[in-house]
């Protein structure tokens, strides 16, 4: 799993490359802790270049939502590949954060307060 | 070089690594979405493994891992040496719940059995057996 952070106003993205197994969301995981205390408002993970996730990526995104929550911060997704799609579909993630079709979407969708 | 026809595995090191690297060989031509799904069911049940069939293990641990495709369908088996555990008792996890009610786990094996067709289990010769069915496209 590779990757970078970006920051545009109250959002922070992630980019993340690679696949999102139960190797990849330990990395993740320890990124996730790593800038969890500089996210401004927002933590948006773009995932246009992750076509893989199982339960353990899953587990990864959950905990940092409810992290984010206690802070009345947020997390976000944009754009997800049709594996990831279906994942979501299937665990019910779908409903759980706001999805973007893009990163730029998810950057001026995101509301600055 | 050859795939042998069993993965053999000891439970420490890359497991997931060396499991996706044999069922990609073995099953080399699949197409992508069918693979995945069979990617995926294999890598929850063996994390299942490795995280309570074998939490308090004493002794030499086992896995082994065999696929082979039967006319239309891929038959994939996880045997382990782990304590009992039939999965298809484990209680489906509340999918429509809010982040606040979301507990950490139980998606694996609803996961995997979403993407496949048919899914055995028996207890043989002190080991735990898996049978995963996927039909292909």
């Amino acid at each position: 799993m590779k990757t970078s952070v970006e920051t545009a106003g109250a959002v922070t993205i992630l980019h993340l490359s690679g696949r999102l197994d139960t190797k990849g969301a330990s990395d993740l995981e320890k990124e996730i802790q790593t800038i969890l205390p500089s996210v401004a408002k927002h933590l948006l993970l773009h995932l246009k270049d992750v076509d893989y996730v199982s339960s353990s990526g899953l587990r990864v995104l959950l905990s940092a939502a409810k992290s984010l929550k206690q802070q009345e911060k947020s997390l976000a997704l944009a754009h997800l590949q049709e594996q990831v799609r279906e994942v979501f579909d299937l665990t019910g993630f779908s409903g759980l954060f706001a999805v973007f079709t893009t990163i730029e979407e998810g950057k001026n969708g995101l509301p600055e307060q | 070089m050859s795939t042998p026809r069993n993965l053999v595995l000891d439970g420490s090191g890359d497991v997931h690594g060396e499991t996706r690297l044999f069922i990609e060989r073995k099953l080399a031509g699949l197409d992508e979405k069918t693979l995945n799904h069979l990617l995926l069911a294999v890598e929850e049940f063996l994390q299942n493994i490795l995280m309570h069939g074998f939490a308090g293990h004493e002794g030499a641990r086992k896995i082994v891992i065999a696929v082979e495709r039967k006319h239309g369908t891929i038959v994939l088996t996880i045997a382990d040496n782990g304590r009992t555990f039939d999965p298809r008792s484990f209680p489906p996890p509340d999918i429509a719940a809010d982040i606040d009610h979301r507990r950490p786990g139980g998606l694996g094996i609803h996961l995997a059995r979403k993407v496949t067709d048919r899914i055995t289990y028996e207890r043989t010769n002190d080991m735990n057996v898996l049978t995963i069915e996927k039909d292909t496209p």
